[in-house]
């Protein structure tokens, strides 16, 4: 699969994968894009501008909130953590994927 | 809870200068790493970096216009659009919301301005002043239940032994005779007060200075500071003011300063002088005075309580006989209310408004009901489109908040206005001013408190019908609204709504005509003065050097009044302006004091009668007929007879119209709970009545004594005039400046304005409950309005179908209007009857008692009005219903 299929994908996918990184700690917008690109090994490279409408809506929704904090090379950042109801959130978001992944699979396998 | 992150989070972008600067500083900070990034990783220079970082991030300003459209409420256009259709709705039903706002907001209106009022009374707020820290200490008498207020011992021992707080001051109310070298002499209210009111209210001066604790030392120069009001009443604003000598009573002053308005402490007093302690106080003696004291820095009233129970306990230790019942207390200085039951039952009337904003509610709820039917097929299209239930029931409730938030304006405005012009209204009734912190302003907690009524109304008025309205599918909606014939039924609560609404505007209105009937006949005075009242100048007499008002004067005293009041009325005699003068314990058209009294006889007769002491010119100044016996001499004045005189209503109401002449009557007291008789005085003669009343029952009787030789303090003055009453009210304050300088002449009017203040008093609760009538009344016409469209539009097949079988006019007139009728004749029915018993046996202070014939008449008038009312207002939907038309209706379905 190309690069763009994998970004097609990517996009509707992008509040879960949000969501999962900030589960493991407190980081900034550029922090989430490296993370996801570090853990997907590049597969999934993040379009780096539209993660920040993404984290907006999140955080209008009440799933994660942000507040300044300094940087390891003193730069002042944004920083997004999970809410507990975005906690609860992606708890169903990924029990639905996986669901999703599983039926996906089976008919793939079928076929 | 997510619901409350997500609303800070979108209230916070909603200020967009904030959320476009934090926007900018994310994507800088985002495309300075990830150049950082490149350099590093890549080797690549900096110029390149960043050109390759802004690359990766995508078009910059592209993301921001999707992240600046992200920074609005979700559905905030779709609220802003609701809201416009709501205005558009107002317009497009102009009767409703004529009805809905006037009703609305005069509920709103009196409601906040009665919360407004106590709120002022009960817990007044002074500008620039911590007016919470300024407390009142005092003792409470366990005897008496009264606050004992001559404190001048304690205030000297407080000063001194109060650690709670940062100064203590005291004042003393005093009215006294003002003038100067080029003034006349007229009665003002003033203060003896410490010079730290000045400082804790932060006073500023207009002219010169205000008192300083040094002006309050023995053997300092005597100094006044004026108001600003009196500067310019009584020395023409003259600037030269300052350094002048005034005479207030006996003592005379150096004015130092002119106090700005907005400075009248303690109330609205214009006149402050020292208050000097005298050199020795004996403890509980001495004028009355009120002690504040302002709390230290960290203390609170619970501090000052403890400290000031130990120093009473103290003080029963040292003089037990003084202070035994005497126990501390602390009390907001500039509250005019401290009683707490007082209070809470001040507070709890508020519920009455409550109740008043409920039934305007519920009226106006039902006519947006009766609206709202009628746009089913607005709504049953809305639905099918997609719309749910709850975004419905919005719109209709945001329709409800724009109507009430009109009402709400016009309620506030109403009450800031009413209150201004009730309270001004009252103070001129009053003869008195405004306590000098009643501003014009209304509240932060009334305007909190009449947006939260507001928005309480618009809830009931456009969720209730709402949710009523929508009970049904979309499908069945669509069915019926295209067949044209309603299923919805204008439902039991609104037909109750309607009832009641009946039932309590004949209630209401049998009620305004009792009162309209009271005032009319004066049963609210003591009736018409039989005297030509305009050639008659009245006052009420008071003495300078006064020493103490709350106190009974001593028998020296009362006699130094006594010989200088008889010097004015034989001055007056003597004048050519008058044809007599004569005093008088209250003159007649002013209510006297009641008098238990015993007849002599074989079977006593106890009565109650008005008792009044006059002079022995009385009945000659006042022309009194006498029916039989004599009047009232001065030679019965100077010999301390036991005589009295009675008047005509005595003789018929409680004689029995007996001979009175020669028989006896004593007065009785009650004095623990025990008969007191005072001595038989003998009836030597009978007097026309002086005042005209058609209702005037045996306790409006009179019973005219002697003034006793030492005299009555204070006193009242009747002077009967050869021209105009009002033009000699000069001459008589010139005599009195002459010939009595020490006594005060208060209220000096001709005969004809008394009972003025009471009138406008009058006025003013009988247009208020006009207004309320009147919005009742309105309510009721417009609900029956309602139900009868309502009705007549749901049932145009019914009808249309009834005219081509051939009914005839009257038949379809009957059918349609038998419910409504049926609605106001059961309203009619639960109003009539308490209304009329009230009428018949009530008490006539709350509008009752006028009667069975009177009573009876009212309410067929009443009714035969509410009816009439009622019928006019069904009218219009009765003659649509005359003229559907049969084969329009037949080709619809």
């Amino acid at each position: 699969m190309s690069k763009g299929a994998h970004s097609d994908a990517l996009r509707g996918s992008l509040d879960l994968l949000v969501l999962k990184t900030l589960s493991l700690d407190a980081m900034h917008g550029w922090g989430i894009s490296q993370r996801i690109q570090q853990i997907s090994k590049g597969t999934l490279e993040v379009n780096q501008g539209s993660l920040y409408p993404a984290l907006q809506r999140l955080e209008k929704d009440g799933l994660i909130t942000s507040e300044w904090g300094t940087t390891d090379n003193n730069r002042q950042a944004r920083y997004y953590k999970l809410t507990a109801s975005g906690r609860r959130a992606l708890g169903t978001e990924l029990e639905a994927w996986r669901k999703f992944a599983a039926s996906l699979e089976l008919v793939l396998r079928a076929g | 809870m997510s619901w409350i992150d997500g609303l800070r989070t979108k209230l916070a972008l909603l200020f967009r200068g904030r959320a476009e600067k934090r926007m900018n500083a994310e994507i800088d900070f985002h495309i300075a790493m990830e150049a950082e990034r490149l350099v590093r990783s890549e080797g690549l220079d900096v110029a390149e970096a960043k050109r390759r970082a802004l690359a990766t991030f995508g078009g910059v300003e592209n993301h921001k216009e999707v992240l600046r459209s992200g920074l609005t409420l979700n559905g905030v256009s779709g609220i802003t659009l609701d809201f416009k259709l709501g205005a558009r709705m107002l317009r497009k039903t102009p009767g409703l919301t004529f009805v809905g706002v006037l009703s609305l907001a005069v509920a709103i209106a009196v409601g906040a301005a009665y919360l407004e009022a106590l709120g002022r009374v009960v817990n007044p707020t002074l500008p620039n002043t911590d007016t919470d820290r300024i407390l009142r200490p005092l003792y409470w008498d366990l005897v008496s239940n009264t606050a004992e207020s001559r404190l001048m011992h304690d205030f000297v021992r407080w000063r001194e032994e109060l650690t709670a707080v940062d100064g203590v001051g005291a004042f003393r109310l005093v009215e006294r005779n003002l003038g100067s070298s080029t003034n006349r002499r007229e009665p003002q209210q003033g203060a003896e007060t410490s010079a730290l009111a000045f400082r804790l209210l932060h006073a500023r001066p207009l002219l010169g200075r205000t008192l300083l604790d040094s002006d309050e030392t023995r053997g300092a120069p005597a100094v006044a500071v004026i108001g600003e009001k009196l500067w310019r009443e009584r020395f023409g604003a003259d600037s030269s003011v300052v350094g002048r000598t005034i005479h207030w009573g006996r003592s005379s002053y150096t004015v130092i300063g002119v106090m700005a308005d907005g400075f009248a402490f303690p109330i609205n007093q214009q006149l402050w002088v020292p208050l000097v302690p005298p050199a020795a106080s004996a403890a509980g003696a001495g004028s009355s005075i009120v002690v504040f004291a302002h709390l230290a820095e960290g203390k609170t009233a619970a501090d000052l309580r403890a400290e000031l129970d130990v120093i009473g306990a103290r003080r029963i230790r040292e003089d037990s006989a003084t202070y035994g019942n005497l126990r501390p207390q602390v009390k907001p200085l500039f509250r005019l209310a401290n009683d707490p039951l007082e209070v809470a039952l001040l507070y709890s009337l508020n519920m009455v408004m409550f109740g008043l904003l409920a039934v305007c509610a519920a009226n106006v709820a039902a006519l947006v009901f009766a609206r709202t039917m009628s746009r089913e097929t607005e709504l049953a299209v809305r639905t099918a489109l997609g719309a749910n239930r709850r975004r419905i029931v919005w719109q209709l409730a945001a329709e409800s908040l724009v109507l009430c938030g009109v009402a709400l304006v016009a309620g506030l405005a109403t009450a800031r206005a009413g209150l201004e012009w009730i309270a001004r209204t009252l103070m001129r009734a009053e003869q008195s001013e405004l306590p000098f912190w009643w501003g014009d302003a209304l509240s932060y907690s009334t305007i909190a408190y009449a947006t939260a009524l507001a928005v309480g109304a618009a809830l009931f008025i456009g969720v209730v019908p709402a949710l009523r309205a929508t009970m049904r599918t979309p499908g069945d909606q669509l069915k019926t609204s295209s067949a044209a014939r309603g299923s919805a039924q204008f439902g039991r609560m609104w037909t109750g709504v309607i009832v009641g609404q009946v039932a309590i505007t004949v209630l209401f209105l049998q009620l305004c005509g009792a009162v309209a009937w009271h005032v009319r006949t004066g049963r609210y005075r003591t009736g018409e003065v039989a005297l030509p009242a305009e050639r008659y100048v009245t006052a009420k007499l008071r003495m300078d050097g006064d020493p103490d008002p709350e106190r009974a004067p001593t028998e020296a005293f009362k006699r130094e009044f006594a010989a200088a009041t008889r010097g004015l009325t034989q001055r007056v005699h003597g004048d050519p302006m008058f044809a007599g003068a004569a005093l008088v314990s209250e003159v007649p058209g002013r209510l006297s004091p009641f008098l238990e009294i015993e007849v002599e006889g074989p079977m006593p007769i106890r009565a109650t009668s008005r008792g009044v002491f006059v002079s022995g010119e009385f009945f000659e100044v006042t022309r009194a007929s006498i029916v039989a016996g004599r009047a009232l001499q001065p030679a019965d004045v100077e010999g301390g007879r036991s005589v009295v005189v009675v008047d005509q209503t005595f003789v018929r109401n409680i004689l029995g119209g007996a001979h009175a002449i020669g028989r006896h009557v004593r007065e009785i007291k009650w004095r623990h709970d025990a008969e007191e008789f005072g001595p038989w005085l003998e009836i030597v003669g009978v007097v026309s009545d002086l005042v005209l009343d058609q209702w005037k029952p045996a306790q409006q009787s009179v019973v005219y004594r002697p003034i006793p030789r030492e005299g009555i303090y204070p006193v009242e003055f009747i002077a009967r005039t050869r021209g105009l009453a009002a033009a000699a009210i000069p001459q008589l304050n010139a005599i009195a400046a002459s010939a009595a300088r020490d006594v005060q002449l208060h209220d000096v009017m001709p005969m004809s304005e008394l009972g003025t203040g009471l009138e406008i008093a009058q006025g003013i609760v009988f247009r208020v409950m006009m207004a309320i009538g009147v919005v009742i009344l309105m309510l009721a016409g417009t609900g029956v309005h309602a139900l009868t469209a309502f009705t007549v539009g749901r049932r145009r097949r019914e009808i249309g179908i009834r005219t081509a079988l051939g009914a005839d006019r009257r038949g379809i007139l009957v059918a349609t209007f038998s419910r409504v009728g049926v609605q106001i004749a059961t309203g009619v029915m639960l109003g009539v009857v308490p209304g009329a018993l009230h009428l018949f046996v009530g008490s006539s202070e709350l509008g009752g008692g006028i009667g069975w014939r009177v009573g009876a008449v009212l309410s067929v008038v009443v009714v035969a009005f509410v009816f009439v009312s009622g019928t006019l207002a069904a009218a219009g939907p009765l003659r649509r219903a005359l003229s559907v038309e049969p084969n329009e209706m037949l080709r619809v379905d």
